[in-house]
């Protein structure tokens, strides 16, 4: 569901294409959003929060490669991404439900002995997330991060960046896989009873693990001679926002050594974070807590996801609540109803002095016609002196 | 007799036969209201499905003389002419339908002097479809002001603690807007010695825009005061929130409808040149009352003032759409009123609904209702939901149409407009949220009982509509092509004749007139 957003860009690819500008907007909000939902995952506790966190990240790459011109790569990532992002929900549903409705890592560990068909699948899911060379995932974000770095220019910086969140990715990933399955179970075993999901849960997880680690096919590298399946089935829908692009020069190609680099790059990246990932949190959550111990202003902004869920709060919810408190009672009780209400009384208030003069003294009533006879008069005198 | 007139005669017959049945027999009175508000239904309907909706003109007419007007010019003939045509036959099918189902929510709340009741609620199916039917000048503002009299006794003797206070404040507003709409109906009688509102509407469309504004405004400031469009907004709150639902329906359903209605027929057909100058101001102040109405709920914390001040934002979109004179805003405005008389109608019946069990409509002595009434939570979701324009429910059609019929003719106000889209989400969501979800934090709610049969049985056509309008709007759309098109039509001519106006001033009327007549031709 989220990602009818990249499908409609490459579906209305051509009116995107015809604007540079517009395109590398788009590169660069997908870059930020990568990187900022990338490095909250890394301090997430929530294993549901960890994969929430890096869909959006996964999301900002798919944008980075719209922006970089590269709608079927953005394609090809949301395919893969579909395959292992599904595979990790439901292995983490798996968790949770083996885990009696336990969401939070810290409160894991050791589960690989409990579950290991979860367990298995989950690796797979982990493995092509993180880009781990030849998954799906690894071809897919490699593709994406090829088209950016041959655009050189603005681009070289999102290429950078989208490099340090593939860095990210991995750590995140093996992180959560290190504290949900390896090490010692932090939580009372008798007590807890983790246990194996049921057939019905674990056979979607193998079907998905297998599409997860053989799901590149769909896509593998000039450099590996054989057609891109992908971008070939898509081409009658993305040649148009192509030919636009070729005619401001704007899609670049890279030689194959070139690409070639970049996929050994990319391969050392993805596998170096996620042995440290791995390695940082085989043993516990000893990590996480000198990192809060250390740097508690860092652990919460990252936790807290850059705090952009707080500025809302204060800078659009609240302003509004007050905007619509100001409008129910200032504008509407005060200013409109107070005018409504005044008019009444005004109303009011003059009959209540109309009233008083009908008081029935005949004395007064006298008074009254002498008075509008003396007025009469004096203003008939005028007129005929006139 | 015709079909129309028996049509808006038959729910005052109903009213006399009510009023003969003795005090306590009460439940003679309710089938008596039941089984003629369903005959007024029928009726209605049949009517509506046998009409032509490609054509513009009026269909079913019923042309009776009345009494004559003395004039300068010799007497002016009144006539009970009645008439139906793409404007009115939505609003008189919605008021045909909603008859019975408000009939049969007031068996829940309304137990003391029902005799009464019924009485003034026939009453004003008269008055309503004759408003809606009538093609007389003076019969229409005859038959605006008796539909205003039985509310004024519903609010003032079945209403809530502060009843008196809102059905005064109703009244004078009311009455004001009507007696200056008197003034441009004597006036405009005087002026072109006919009340015909189809001869009207042919001669006082050549009125040059000096002449043509004054009227416009006449009648407008009624209207609006009626709809109501912002700042003419405060009566409606108190109205709504003192009034029995049986009260709100009606109000909300199709007394409000009144007030854009007229603005169509009489501020935009019959003084097209008006419109057309005044239409930004008009579009402008209905994207203002979407946002201001949408702000003005999310700051209420009693359910059934929310659903109220929901109606300001909601009617915003009808003016707005009205306004933009394009094909497409006529046409969503025209769909949305019956949109809205709808699903506001829906939650008004369960706002009270839950009113009758709770005897709250405080929104933080809810919570969880869903967990013991989940019947009552899916109908709360679907009018809510219809509420907000959810695609495949009614709203959507119509709040799509005008939103695009107005970019088409003002973008900017437009802009202003789709911000109310979020702003409805927030707060119909928010409340809805904070009714039927997460867990029970009164303990009096615990054991409150779901909807009864007849609960959802009245409730069953009006969501059947709801889905209805969403799926297939084309059968109720196609019914008003006809008169929209010839709308069209008419305001362009208003524009050439405008265009005419400022290029040669001294000329008028006269060159305007033949060149209106010449495009017509």
């Amino acid at each position: 569901m989220v990602t009818a957003g990249i499908y409609l860009v490459v579906r209305m690819g051509p009116l995107f294409a015809a604007s540079p500008s517009v395109l590398l907007l788009i590169g660069v909000i997908g870059t930020i959003t990568a990187l900022i939902a990338g490095s909250t995952a890394l301090a997430q506790r929530d294993i549901k929060k960890v994969l929430a966190y890096s869909t959006v990240s996964q999301l900002g790459y798919m944008f980075l490669g719209l922006g970089s011109g590269a709608f079927a790569a953005a394609i090809f990532h949301l395919t893969t991404h579909a395959f292992f992002k599904a595979l990790l929900f439901l292995g983490a549903g798996s968790v949770i439900h083996g885990m009696h409705e336990e969401q939070d890592m810290h409160k894991m560990g050791g589960l690989a002995k409990h579950m290991p068909r979860t367990y298995v699948t989950f690796l797979a899911g982990a493995a092509a997330l993180s880009g781990l060379p030849l998954l799906s995932g690894f071809f897919s974000k490699d593709e994406i991060l090829a088209h950016t770095y041959a655009h050189g220019g603005v681009y070289s910086a999102l290429w950078i960046l989208g490099l340090l969140t593939a860095a990210m990715t991995a750590f995140y990933t093996w992180r959560m896989v290190a504290l949900t399955f390896a090490g010692k179970e932090r939580f009372d075993v008798a007590k807890t009873h983790p246990h194996e999901s049921s057939a019905v849960m674990t056979t979607p997880l193998m079907v998905l693990a297998v599409l997860s680690v053989f799901g590149g096919v769909l896509g593998l590298p000039v450099v590996f001679h054989v057609p891109h399946l992908l971008a070939e089935w898509l081409e009658p829908v993305i040649a148009p926002a192509e030919k636009l692009l070729a005619e401001h020069g704007a899609h670049a190609t890279i030689s194959h050594n070139t690409e070639i680099a970049l996929l050994l790059l990319g391969a050392v990246v993805a596998v170096t974070f996620a042995v440290a990932g791995w390695n940082g949190y085989r043993a516990g959550i000893a990590a996480d807590e000198k990192i809060a111990a250390r740097q508690p202003a860092l652990a919460r902004f990252l936790g807290d996801a850059w705090g952009i869920d707080r500025a809302y709060t204060r800078l659009v919810v609240q302003p509004m609540k007050l905007v619509a408190f100001a409008i129910a009672v200032v504008i509407d009780q005060f200013a409109i109803d107070g005018l409504v209400n005044g008019a009444a009384s005004l109303t009011r208030g003059a009959g209540e002095r109309v009233r008083r003069m009908a008081s029935g003294s005949i004395t007064s009533y006298s008074l009254w016609m002498g008075a509008a006879t003396a007025l009469l008069v004096i203003v008939v005198l005028w007129q005929v002196g006139a | 007799m015709s079909a129309l007139t028996l049509l808006v005669l038959l729910p005052l017959a109903g009213a006399i036969f009510v009023g003969l049945t003795p005090r306590a027999a009460v439940s003679l009175q309710r089938t008596i209201a039941l089984l003629v508000s369903l005959a007024v239904c029928g009726l209605g309907l049949a009517v509506c499905i046998d009409f032509e909706g490609s054509s513009a003109a009026m269909q079913h007419v019923v042309d009776l003389p009345w009494f004559a007007l003395p004039g300068a010019s010799g007497p002016t003939a009144v006539h009970f002419k009645l008439g139906l045509d793409g404007f009115s036959i939505l609003m008189v099918g919605l008021t045909a339908v909603l008859g019975p189902i408000v009939v049969l929510s007031t068996f829940g709340h309304i137990t003391m002097r029902v005799k009464e009741f019924m009485v003034w609620l026939l009453v004003m199916q008269t008055g309503m479809l004759g408003v809606f039917l009538a093609q007389d000048l003076v019969l229409f503002y005859f038959f605006w002001e008796v539909s205003l009299v039985p509310l004024y006794f519903i609010l003032g003797i079945w209403g809530g603690e502060r009843r008196l206070y809102a059905t005064v404040k109703f009244f004078l507003y009311t009455v004001a807007g009507s007696l200056v709409m008197m003034v441009g109906v004597i006036a405009l009688i005087y002026r072109l010695d006919t009340t015909d509102i189809e001869t009207l509407c042919t001669i006082a469309g050549r009125l040059p825009l000096a002449e043509q504004a004054w009227y416009f405004a006449a009648f407008a400031l009624a209207f609006m005061i009626k709809v109501p469009v912002i700042p003419f907004h405060t009566w409606l709150a108190d109205a709504h929130t003192e009034a029995p639902t049986s009260g709100s329906v009606i109000l909300a359903g199709v007394l409000l409808k009144m007030g854009t209605y007229g603005l169509l027929r009489f501020c935009i057909v019959m003084f097209p040149v008006a419109a057309v100058t005044y239409a930004p101001w008009m579009m402008a102040l209905g994207a203002l009352g979407i946002v201001y109405g949408a702000l003005l709920a999310m700051a209420q914390s009693d359910v059934k003032r929310l659903v109220a001040c929901s109606s300001v934002s909601h009617l915003g979109y009808v003016v707005l759409g009205l306004f933009a004179l394009t094909h497409a805003g006529l046409a969503g405005g025209v769909l949305q009123m019956v949109n809205h008389g709808l699903s506001t109608g829906l939650l008004f019946l369960l706002v009270g609904m839950i009113y009758e069990r709770a005897h709250t409509r405080a929104l933080d002595r809810f919570g969880g209702i869903a967990l013991v009434m989940p019947v009552f939570a899916l109908f709360l979701a679907i009018a809510v939901l219809s509420s907000v324009g959810l695609p495949g429910l009614n709203g959507f059609v119509g709040e799509y149409l005008i939103l695009l019929g107005s970019f088409q003719s003002t973008p900017w106000i437009a802009m202003i407009a789709v911000t109310g889209v979020i702003f409805g989400a927030i707060y119909l969501l928010m409340a809805m949220r904070r009714m039927l979800f997460g867990p029970i934090t009164n303990s009096h709610n615990k054991s409150l009982p779901d909807l009864t049969a007849r609960e959802i049985g009245l409730m069953l056509p009006v969501v059947v509509l709801i889905v209805w309008i969403g799926v297939a709007p084309n059968t109720f759309m196609q019914r008003t092509h006809g008169s929209i098109d010839a709308l069209v039509d008419r305001v362009e001519r208003a524009r050439a004749m405008l265009a005419a106006e400022a290029a040669a001033p001294s000329e008028l009327p006269e060159t305007a007139v033949r060149t209106a007549e010449a495009t017509e031709r």
